[in-house]
């Protein structure tokens, strides 16, 4: 295939038309009332003159022309401080302004072609892009991890290869392969499954569109991925019916519809086939009226356009003839096909979404600063420039950022990181997929319609529906001193008085960020107590526990007294109950918790003896257990007789590290079995220590969540938790990172958890009381952002 | 890369220019300095040794300081958009790029100026004064570029009808001189926070402003801002010949009712300027002018309508070919709609030429334009250049800007060798008139001093001398 991809040679004299007149440099336009602003990522941030906008670049077109410059790495290294933005380029009035971009990508061939170009950094993902036909050195199988959710739901995603579909989704490198960027088609799919929209994708036999090859002055791997390309639309098109390619990234949009141009025979080739950016096939549809969106939850959004949606999609007429000006004339500039008015009508379009513009929009948009290789080659210039645009989005008012390129998103978040305010960076189709209802075909039924509340997010997360992002908080205890003091309720008198004791559980709410709530006190010893152990005295940082065994000497008073809820802490609680439900109820979930029947079991024969007991005398094993389940149902249906949300079964004395999977197969499973059969709320069970062995045997006991430690291994968890439709809570490790560790190691872990899939991200265990605030507010912080990238 | 001067008694200039500035704020790799080699201009390029942003004023004196104990040049840079050449390091040295000292200190909307650094742009003024309903004389340059520069190098703007050059706005200067020292002139050298009058002081600015920075570094400049009147009304004549407008402008400019009073030949009203030589069509007028004017009633903006309409009936009853006509519409949004990116990006100028523009450009007497004009025609045409010819009057008088825009391609050396001919006989001819030629290039200056009373040019040299007595400042662009 032939392609016309000029030559700096080619383009001299396009060189020779810019004046070096500088109005490149600056988004200028009279109004009145008049407006100004930077235009150039380079040139704000290196500020020489050669590093300015056209002017600047040109300049070092022209010395390489001339021979004046020599093409050594400290001159390759400023052609490629440049973002491709095309912001100098929408400036320019002169002949040159249709190849302003072309100038800068033949400098970089010119740099590739002579061994120098491009930087060390770019040279890994073009080798990656050469060799695994993607910029991030991920085996083919990798690109279809994103579908995984909609295998496993009702709607598995078409492979166009094996069946028809007239719509083929080009996912892109970045959806595919990066972690937060799968968000994207994730969202899309939704999208296109709620609207019933028959599409399929390519898969793991996927390329690489080329763009970023391309930018970085690598044609030759650029032709090769563009050609395989056009010739897999035109056999999808003859053989699969595909009749339009949509894409959900800005570089394979600008790739597929600008630089696979340059191909001799594109419009032959491409015959019968539309592109198009996913925004504006929705907004088709919108105003087909075949977009039903529902409210959100009101927010204020500002809107990024992206360079390569919006300016690079310009088109420019120029006097070829010579008719109407002269040969070469630059004419005027048409930017009917930029993806200016699509974003914004459908911001619009969803109630409860305020649109509030920032000053540099539309053709004149500010770069976020990752385009052109430079988050790769200079990332710490691209998330400060990114800081910028954040800080000028945070001017308007916005709460948040949306965007429709994933590069964008990703560089603009890591530039909310930096400003430290954590605006989320969204991308529209992620809101478009909230305000529709539907069947998204991840075997769950979306709501639409909105940012849920926090107990909604809670509620539907536990009945394996989708939630808009992960629940977090504590599903074990949180009787921590940091918060007796911030919200002046301390133990003792929170272990006991109905007041503090839900004071203290707000306090988890309020002050640590949590976002749903315990009732039922700072420890799991209420049934144990009921049934006449003797406790410890607690203190402010020590909370209940066992000191005395009633069976111990034999089971001649095992009894399940008649009274048993009316004993110990349970009337407390149930004044707890009220409060909180009173308070918070309609927000917040509320949670139960106690012992689970065979911790009780061991607290009331003594741990010791009563694991003795599962060896040797299995039969009294069994006959407590009888007791202390009866005891566990009654106090779960009393649970939620008093409005508990669900209840938590705490069962640290059936962990790995006391017995082994046998036996809690043989002695807990069972126990647990009957209880959530015999309840009719959702339940879950935690266990201590590494429960990788006996995660399917908890999965497998009708409970709705089990939670789970450090030790544990979340990844396998979650896999096996959601083929048995259970969903996993943790497991940020409480010892070593929450009470000893900083809060940078609490979020790092935090991350590594949701990265791992946890449905709910809350600490593998009860908070020690000592543990600092601080690092307890890492876990909230860490889901913010992560579902801000 | 280093640079020839890079090493003088074992000292790196470089390092030290770093060690002021920091270090990503100096550089002296080749193709750093390569963008501030050439402009617009038909002066050759030529290379300066090092390039430095400095921030504060601190850093600028440092910087003169250490240049004049080396001897090295400076040559104070904001945007590089002037087309004489003025930036294009003669003798090398320290190319002081000034783009990041972009303040605007104080807008007074009450005594109604401004106090600027030398990196403030037209764009980031124009901005700032519209909150207030505030203008200045915004000149025909990019957006981009500097204000304090085209004032103090007696630039013009869309105001020199009613208050004169922008240099003329001056209100008050700080500078730090060739050998470091910060001085203040005017007001503000009195009281720190007063920056509204040069006046009634001896008029020390005058050792700032045309002197095309080889006197010292402006680092801070009070220039007059004026109120907006909301009423805009441009009278727009066209004549068949040079002598009919002339006669035109200066009946009208003696009631003084206009900000702006321009007349461009047919050449200078097209868009682009037809480049090469192209003869405009028969029958269309040799000249077009426009005159702006701005009311703050509909009654004012009547009485002005009632003067202009009184000075076209006496024109006319002259037996002029002055006709009421229409200005070719993008060519009278660029000249009204100020700063404008229209004639800002050169796109009326030499988007058809190619890479380079320079001028003649003149003060010069009224009653001597039409047999400039006649001259500079003949030479343009002559040279296969259009004689893009644009007449201003300032201030009322009955003098002011001639000038001729010549783009020029820069693709050959020959064609910059004819532009540089032609116009450098065309300011040959202005001179003859009386003429003197602003914001000069080194071929001007030479024809200049040709010229000059010898007083004069001792005078200056004196002068020069007495301020920067290493001679580092910006040389050789006075030519002496």
């Amino acid at each position: 295939m032939d392609w016309n991809i000029p030559t700096l040679e080619e383009l001299e004299h396009s060189v020779w038309r810019c004046t070096a007149c500088g109005t490149c440099k600056t988004a200028y336009d009279y109004g009145p009332p008049a407006t100004n602003a930077d235009i150039c990522p380079a040139g704000t941030e290196f500020g020489f003159e050669g590093y300015m906008a056209s002017k600047g670049k040109i300049a070092f077109a022209r010395g390489i022309l001339t021979g004046e410059l020599e093409l050594d790495q400290d001159l390759v290294d400023a052609i490629y401080k440049c973002t491709l933005c095309g912001g100098c380029q929408n400036q320019c009035q002169l002949d040159h302004k249709p190849v302003i971009i072309e100038m800068i990508e033949a400098m970089r061939r010119r740099a590739v072609e002579q061994g120098v170009g491009p930087l060390p950094s770019h040279k890994i993902i073009a080798q990656s892009i050469a060799t695994y036909s993607n910029p991030y050195q991920g085996p083919r199988r990798v690109r279809t991890d994103w579908t995984r959710a909609f295998r496993k739901g009702s709607k598995p995603i078409k492979d166009i290869q094996k069946e028809a579909a007239p719509i083929l989704y080009f996912v892109g490198c970045t959806g595919a392969y990066n972690q937060a960027g799968r968000v994207m088609p994730t969202a899309t799919a939704s999208v296109f499954n709620k609207l019933g929209i028959d599409f399929g994708i390519l898969g793991e036999d996927e390329l690489c569109c080329g763009s970023t090859a391309m930018r970085l002055g690598e044609v030759d791997t650029f032709k090769r991925l563009a050609e395989a390309n056009l010739e897999t639309f035109q056999r999808l098109h003859r053989d699969q019916g595909v009749e339009t390619i949509v894409t959900s990234c800005a570089g394979c949009f600008r790739a597929l519809h600008k630089d696979y141009a340059l191909a001799v025979g594109y419009e032959e080739a491409m015959e019968g086939i539309e592109v198009v950016h996913v925004v504006d096939y929705f907004h088709r549809l919108l105003q087909e009226g075949d977009l039903d969106l529902q409210a959100v939850e009101p927010r204020v959004v500002t809107y990024h356009d992206p360079c390569h949606t919006g300016r690079h999609m310009a088109a420019f007429s120029v006097d070829e003839d010579g008719s109407t000006q002269y040969p070469g004339a630059y004419l005027g500039q048409d930017d009917a096909e930029c993806v200016y008015d699509a974003p914004r009508a459908l911001l619009e379009a969803i109630p409860g979404v305020e649109l509030r513009e920032m000053v540099r929009i539309r053709a004149n948009s500010y770069c976020c600063g990752g385009g052109g290789g430079v988050m790769t080659g200079f990332g710490e210039w691209a998330t400060k420039n990114a800081a910028k645009r954040i800080a000028e989005g945070e001017e308007t008012g916005a709460q948040e950022m949306v965007t429709i390129c994933p590069f964008c998103r990703n560089n603009l978040g890591e530039g909310a990181k930096r400003v430290g305010h954590g605006t989320p960076v969204r991308d529209l189709t992620e809101l478009i997929d909230e305000a529709l209802a539907g069947e998204s075909g991840l075997g769950k039924v979306s709501k639409g319609g909105r940012t849920m509340k926090p107990k909604e997010r809670v509620l539907e997360r536990l009945a394996g529906r989708a939630v808009d992002k992960t629940p977090v908080g504590c599903t074990t205890t949180y009787g921590m001193v940091d918060l007796m003091e911030a919200c002046g309720a301390a133990r003792p008198l929170a272990d006991t008085d109905p007041v503090a004791m839900a004071t203290l559980a707000l306090a988890g709410v309020e002050h640590a960020g949590f976002e749903w709530v315990k009732a039922m006190g700072w420890d799991i010893v209420p049934m144990s107590e009921a049934f006449g152990c003797a406790l410890g005295e607690p203190r402010i940082d020590m909370q209940y526990s066992i000191k005395g065994h009633p069976l111990a000497e034999g089971l001649d008073a095992l009894d399940y007294p008649a009274d048993f809820l009316t004993r110990g802490r349970f009337p407390m609680f149930e004044e707890q109950f009220r409060i909180l439900k009173d308070r918070v109820g309609e927000e917040y979930a509320v949670y139960g918790e106690t012992e689970g029947p065979f911790t009780c079991a061991a607290n009331l024969v003594g741990t010791e003896q009563f694991m003795r007991w599962t060896a040797k005398e299995p039969e009294k094993v069994q006959q407590v257990l009888e007791v202390t389940k009866n005891a566990m149902i009654d106090v779960i249906k009393w649970a939620f007789a008093q409005g508990a949300d669900y209840f938590v079964m705490a069962e640290p004395s059936s962990g790995p590290a006391l017995m082994s999977p046998r036996s809690w197969e043989r002695f807990v499973k069972p126990v647990i079995t009957e209880v959530a059969a015999a309840v009719d709320g959702p339940l879950v069970l935690h266990i201590c220590a590494n429960t990788d062995k006996i995660v399917p045997l908890m999965c497998d006991t009708g409970v709705a969540g089990i939670s789970i430690e450090e030790k544990a291994d979340m990844k396998y968890a979650v896999e096996v938790a959601e083929r048995a439709g259970v969903a996993v809570f943790g497991n940020v490790a409480t010892a070593t990172t929450m009470f000893m560790g900083t809060p940078e190691e609490v979020y790092d872990e935090s991350i590594a958890a949701l990265e791992a899939g946890t449905h709910f991200l809350t600490p593998g265990c009860g908070i020690a009381p000592r543990s600092p605030l601080e690092n307890v507010r890492q876990l909230r912080k860490a889901r913010d952002d992560f579902f801000s990238r | 890369m280093t640079s020839p001067v890079d090493t003088i008694d074992g000292t790196s200039i470089i390092d030290e220019l770093r060690e002021i500035v920091g270090e990503a704020s100096a550089s002296s790799a080749k193709h750093v300095r390569y963008a501030y080699s050439y402009d617009m201009s038909f002066v050759l390029p030529k290379l300066p040794d090092f390039v430095v942003m400095p921030t504060t004023v601190e850093q600028i004196q440092a910087i003169m300081r250490l240049a004049n104990r080396e001897k090295i040049p400076v040559v104070p840079y904001t945007a590089g958009t002037n087309i004489g050449g003025l930036c294009i390091p003669e003798r090398g040295g320290i190319l002081m790029d000034l783009k990041r000292m972009n303040r605007i200190i104080e807008i007074d909307d009450e005594a109604h100026y401004a106090v600027i650094e030398p990196g403030v742009t037209h764009a980031m003024l124009a901005e700032a004064l519209q909150v207030f309903d505030l203008r200045f004389g915004w000149p025909v340059g990019p957006p981009s570029a500097s204000v304090a520069s085209c004032a103090i190098s007696h630039g013009i703007g869309g105001l020199n009808a009613r208050y004169g050059l922008n240099s003329q706005e001056i209100t008050s200067m700080e500078v730090v001189l060739p050998t470091g020292e910060l001085v203040r002139v005017g007001s503000c050298a009195i009281n720190g926070e007063a920056w509204h009058s040069l006046l009634p002081l001896p008029q020390l600015d005058g050792l700032f402003k045309g002197w095309l920075g080889s006197s010292g570094v402006i680092t801070k400049l009070g220039i007059g801002v004026h109120p907006t009147p909301p009423l805009l009304k441009v009278f727009t004549v066209s004549c068949a010949d040079v002598h009919d407008m002339y006669s035109y402008m200066l009946n009208l400019s003696k009631y003084e009712i206009c900000d702006d009073l321009t007349a461009v030949s047919w050449w200078l009203s097209q868009v682009p300027i037809p480049s090469p030589y192209r003869p405009k069509p028969d029958g269309a007028p040799e000249f077009f002018s426009f005159a702006n004017t701005t009311s703050w009633t509909e009654k004012e903006r009547e009485a002005k309508e009632e003067i202009w309409q009184m000075v076209v009936d006496e024109e006319q009853a002259k037996g002029t070919s002055l006709k009421v006509t229409e200005y070719p519409e993008e060519a009278l949004r660029a000249r009204t709609e100020l700063p404008s990116q229209i004639v800002g990006s050169t796109k009326n100028y030499c988007k058809e030429g190619g890479a380079g523009i320079s001028w003649p450009g003149t003060f010069t007497p009224a009653k001597k334009w039409a047999p400039v004009y006649t001259d500079w025609k003949r030479i343009l045409i002559d040279h296969n250049l259009s004689p893009a010819v644009r007449m201003s009057m300032y201030r009322g008088v009955h003098y002011g800007m001639l000038r001729a825009m010549i783009p020029f391609s820069k693709e050959t050396p020959e064609a910059i060798e004819n532009a540089r001919h032609a116009i450098v006989e065309c300011l040959k001819v202005d001179l003859e008139h009386g003429g003197i030629p602003y914001k000069p290039p080194v071929d001007f200056a030479i024809e200049i001093n040709k010229r000059v009373h010898p007083g004069y040019l001792d005078l200056l040299k004196r002068v020069k001398h007495l301020l920067d007595p290493n001679d580092i400042m910006n040389p050789g662009k006075l030519g002496i």
